[in-house]
């Protein structure tokens, strides 16, 4: 038993950097979903990086669980193309926190995100047949 | 695509900050971790323990994120380049010589190309510049030819050009064009300028605008008063002038003739034929009138002039070369009726056809065939630079196989690898190629200064601007990639797992070691190639000047004096050069003082026929009485003529040139010659063609001097020439303040400008045939040096075993040598095959060449060899122990 620990941490770490991949209830993100959400959460209000992860967590009950390894290259990619722009503010504990916040580009491609999500999860529901 | 580019941009610069903000940003997440874990029930070091380990690795994120921030490329792209300059570094000689090399081969061809475009591709600035073409028609002419800046072929009588004009079906309109030089006198001030005599409908033909005033034209007549007019080039305009406008309707003296300034011609327009640049355009039909005594608008004979046509619209050129042939032929038939039958050329005179050539860049541009010849070489030159380029980033290549491979079966990218190997290729490429262009940036304004005489720099357009130069630039540049990096490049990257096994890189299917000595192979056969060509024109040149100018030809002043042009008729005349005469020869250190005056006339030698041809003009050369005795002209026949007291009226002396061509080298002596139409004159004596200062490659004829008024001094010096200049000078202009001056030089300037060309062309093909023995000699070094470190191992081996110092630089030499030979050879082969490329009409005489090939050859093999030798050296002092333990 005095190994197992320490083996099933380095197994947690090695995976810990990428989108969870765990049993039951939580999912998997195909590729590319990251944006969209981060961009729908910014769209409510906008935030800090730890706010974005918890809020897309409660919202779907847990089931994704964004990793930072994956959130935090996400916001600069988002950034460098202009779709949200950043600033440094306050947080609820009162300590310095990089703030997001969506930019009118960025709303623009959450739109037409959303309507091509929408078209997505339709054709894969109508193929499935469950639809 | 901005914002992206702003916020790479900020990223690289704000770096550092950028980077600390990051960890904050991380810092805050981490945190926020620790408090969920110690909400949780941890304690503080098991939490944080716990969200370190959800957290991975914390440089992983960081890593991640500045990748998403597109700084990454830049980043590596500034390691690669620092990777580059240390690999770099480690060789510096090679290194430099390949920069050095690459950048005069740049400097090179920009130049070369980039005074291509400008002196022969671009299209004249007229009205459809592709509708024009030149009229050519290749052999033999009875009379007198005079290429008026273009070849013999393209010249025509004015007869004949009246002829064509009259009765051709194809043209809409033709035109003709000749340069003359004349005195032009305004405010009593005078100046030699270049004339372009051409044809009325010149500017209507051509669609040239003025640029204030008006352009004559075909219309124009004697009671406009418009006849006698000129208009000047935009050039002249400017440097004479300074634009002035009111200059429109002056009176100017042409010689000494009165024409009224009419207009100013547009910018831009020049002479027809390349490299030329008139200061005015002058009615052909002046000539008369401007030269008297010379009637060349009568004479079929005399081929003075370049015939350019506007076809008519939709008029195909072949078409209308067909359809302008049985004209032609009859023309030429009519003309051949007035030749005598005994004429040996006679039949080729008959089958001249007539061509037309496209006109769109000007007639038959001789200047741009030099830049061709020169661009050529250029390339060569280029191409050699490359080859030592490709032969750096080969070695490099080949250095790092193992390495590369092992970072790519790790993971590395293939464009990962391409751009570390690019940016080693890169550092000295641009290096070279940006002190390539700031070399030809800083002497482009000196190419046609050196390329012409300065009267014509000063005119041809010198400017070829940013444009044309980067444009040049660029596509050096990229031939120095292409053949520079890419067989290095590709190979490398193609296949490098299979580099761990072989350990070499194999380009284009050779060896690695066989492809580099290609490349040096390559490199001797250039280099003896351009060596050859060096040697050859040299001595075409040598060979053109008459072997050495003699004494009487150094120490010798010469200028001209136009008192025509001043309205000094020939009594005023005479008396003002004899009175110069006498106080010239009173300066001191004159040695003697004479003056002669020639023309070219027909002639007529007593018992020959009336027309003599292969040209029935000679030069007829009025000489004051001391003109021969005072000059150093030596007097091989005839007895006591040619002293201070001149000799007998009536009588001649003919030059050895004139007694070789039409008394068949017989005694002249007691014989009559007559100029065209007068008295018979006897030959006293012969005066010899070394040593004369009156051009002594025409037939001439000397006799007392009959009243010119435009003549040439010739002043011979006791010392050296240049000194006396300023003497000389000052003297004419106390004794004839009013009469122009023009050319004032020594007669050793006179020949060195005649050379000019020639010269040039020497110097350049021994820069560039002493880079590429260089580029070879650094090439050959390199392949050596490679192939002694490839067998160090069996080099120690061998003297392990016992071989001595000597067998194994043998060894060594043995496989340079080879390919040192198969250069040479490949250079003996090469020279044929590029003149016959580079001067298809006059090759040089391979029998007579042969040798100077050869000698041309062992210089660079020899050069070559010898920088093998190094590196040869360098293995026999290898330690057998520490050798065998390097593997």
């Amino acid at each position: 038993m005095g190994l197992l620990p320490f083996y099933n941490e380095k197994l947690y770490a090695s995976l810990s950097t990428q989108t969870k991949i765990m049993s039951d209830p939580r999912l998997d993100l195909p590729q590319g979903t990251l944006d969209i959400l981060i961009l729908k959460t910014l769209a409510l209000a906008p935030s800090h990086g730890w706010a974005i992860a918890q809020r897309i967590q409660q919202v779907s009950r847990d089931a994704l669980q964004i990793q930072q390894g994956s959130l935090y290259p996400a916001l600069h990619r988002l950034e460098r193309r202009g779709w949200i722009r950043s600033k440094w503010g306050a947080s609820e504990n009162n300590r310095r926190a990089r703030y997001y916040e969506l930019t009118s580009a960025g709303k623009k491609r959450l739109a037409a995100e959303e309507v091509s999500w929408g078209r997505l999860v339709a054709a894969v529901s109508e193929v499935l047949g469950t639809a | 695509m901005f914002a992206d580019l702003a916020y790479r941009v900020a990223a690289i610069f704000g770096r550092g900050r950028m980077d600390s903000e990051l960890s904050e940003e991380l810092q805050f997440h981490f945190e926020h971790q620790v408090d969920v874990f110690l909400e949780q029930g941890c304690t503080p070091q098991e939490a944080r323990r716990r969200a370190r380990l959800l957290f991975g690795g914390l440089e992983q994120v960081k890593d991640e994120c500045r990748d998403a921030r597109g700084i990454a490329f830049f980043e590596t792209m500034g390691r690669d380049l620092r990777y580059a300059v240390r690999l770099l570094s480690a060789s510096p000689g090679f290194a430099v010589t390949a920069i050095l090399s690459l950048a005069l081969a740049i400097a090179a061809s920009t130049l070369a190309f980039s005074s291509l475009v400008q002196a022969g591709l671009r299209p004249l600035p007229v009205k459809s510049p592709d509708e024009l073409v030149f009229l050519r028609s290749p052999g033999p002419h009875p009379g007198f030819c005079w290429g008026a800046g273009a070849s013999d072929a393209t010249c025509f009588s004015y007869p004949t050009y009246r002829d064509l004009c009259d009765r051709n079906t194809v043209f809409s309109g033709l035109l003709a064009r000749s340069n003359l030089g004349a005195g032009l006198t305004f405010h009593r001030r005078s100046e030699r300028v270049s004339l372009e005599m051409v044809s009325r409908n010149y500017f209507e033909l051509l669609g040239v605008e003025p640029a204030a005033g008006r352009l004559f034209g075909s219309r124009d007549d004697s009671r406009t008063g418009t006849l006698r007019v000129a208009v000047l080039s935009d050039t002249y305009w400017t440097r004479r002038f300074r634009r002035d406008p009111a200059v429109v309707g002056q009176r100017a003296f042409l010689n000494n003739l009165p024409v009224t300034i009419f207009g100013i011609a547009a910018p831009g327009i020049d002479s027809l034929t390349p490299g030329h640049s008139p200061d005015l355009f002058v009615p052909l039909d002046l000539e008369d009138v401007l030269i008297p005594g010379q009637p060349m608008l009568s004479d079929r004979g005399m081929a003075w002039m370049n015939i350019v046509g506007r076809l008519q619209p939709g008029m195909a050129r072949q078409r209308a070369q067909a359809e302008l042939a049985p004209l032609y032929r009859q023309l030429i038939r009519a003309e051949a009726a007035n030749i005598p039958a005994s004429w040996t050329g006679r039949q080729q005179f008959l089958s001249r056809r007539l061509d037309l050539l496209p006109a769109r860049r000007g007639i038959e541009p001789r200047i741009v065939e030099t830049l061709l010849s020169l661009s050529g070489i250029a390339v060569c030159v280029l191409l050699a630079a490359c080859a030592n380029l490709a032969g750096l980033s080969l070695a490099r290549a080949a250095a790092r196989q193992k390495e590369i491979a092992i970072r790519v079966a790790l993971g590395a990218g293939r464009g990962r690898m391409a751009r570390q190997l690019l940016a080693e290729f890169l550092l000295p490429a641009s290096a070279g190629a940006l002190s390539g262009l700031l070399i030809a940036f800083a002497i482009h304004g000196a190419i046609p200064k050196i390329l012409f005489d300065p009267e014509r720099a000063r005119t041809f357009a010198s400017n070829p601007g940013p444009g044309v130069l980067l444009l040049a630039f660029a596509v050096s540049l990229a031939a120095a990639f292409l053949f520079g990096a890419a067989p290095a490049l590709l190979p490398a990257l193609s296949a490098p797992l299979r580099a761990l096994n072989t350990a070499t890189v194999v380009p284009l299917g050779l060896s690695h070691a066989r492809f580099r000595k290609a490349l040096v192979m390559a490199q001797v056969a250039l280099s003896a190639g351009l060596m050859f060509g060096a040697f050859s024109f040299s001595r075409d040149m040598f060979k053109r000047n008459n072997g050495k100018p003699g004494p009487e030809k150094e120490n010798m002043i010469f200028f001209l004096m136009d008192a025509g042009s001043r309205g000094y008729y020939s009594p005023q005349a005479e008396r003002l050069f004899r009175r110069l005469e006498q106080s010239l020869a009173a300066l001191p250190g004159v040695r003697g003082v004479g003056f002669a005056s020639g023309s070219l006339a027909r002639f007529e030698v007593e018992g020959r026929p009336l027309e003599t041809p292969p040209d029935s003009r000679v030069y007829w050369v009025q000489i004051s009485p001391g003109f021969l005795a005072n000059t150093g002209c030596l007097i091989v026949e005839g007895h006591g003529v040619g002293s201070e007291r001149g000799w007998p009226p009536r009588a001649v002396l003919v030059n050895e040139n004139f007694k070789r061509l039409f008394f068949d080298g017989r005694s002249p002596l007691g014989k009559h010659v007559n100029m065209a139409g007068g008295a018979p004159a006897e030959v006293v004596g012969v005066v010899r063609d070394e040593g004369s200062p009156v051009a002594s490659s025409l037939p001439s004829v000397y006799y007392s001097y009959t009243g010119a008024t435009t003549v040439g001094y010739y002043v011979r010096t006791a010392g050296t020439p240049e000194l006396l200049i300023p003497a000389v000078k000052a003297l004419v202009e106390r004794e004839a303040p009013d009469v122009p001056l023009y050319d004032l030089k020594t007669t050793a300037a006179f020949l060195a400008e005649n050379l000019r060309f020639d010269r040039l062309m020497v110097t350049v093909l021994c820069i560039f045939g002493l880079l590429t023995m260089a580029l070879a000699a650094v090439g050959a070094y390199g392949v050596t040096n490679y192939v002694v470190t490839r067998r160090t191992s069996e080099i120690g081996l061998r003297m392990a075993l016992g071989a001595t110092a000597v067998s194994v630089v043998g060894t060594v030499m043995q496989e340079i040598l080879c390919m040192v030979g198969l250069g040479a050879i490949a250079g003996l082969l090469l020279p044929p095959i590029a003149c016959a490329f580079l001067f298809p009409a006059n090759g040089p005489n391979w029998a007579e060449e042969y040798p100077v090939v050869v000698a041309g050859t062992l210089v660079v093999a020899a050069a070559a060899a010898l920088a093998g030798f190094l590196p040869a050296l360098r293995a026999a002092r290898i330690a057998p122990a520490s050798a065998l333990r390097a593997e």
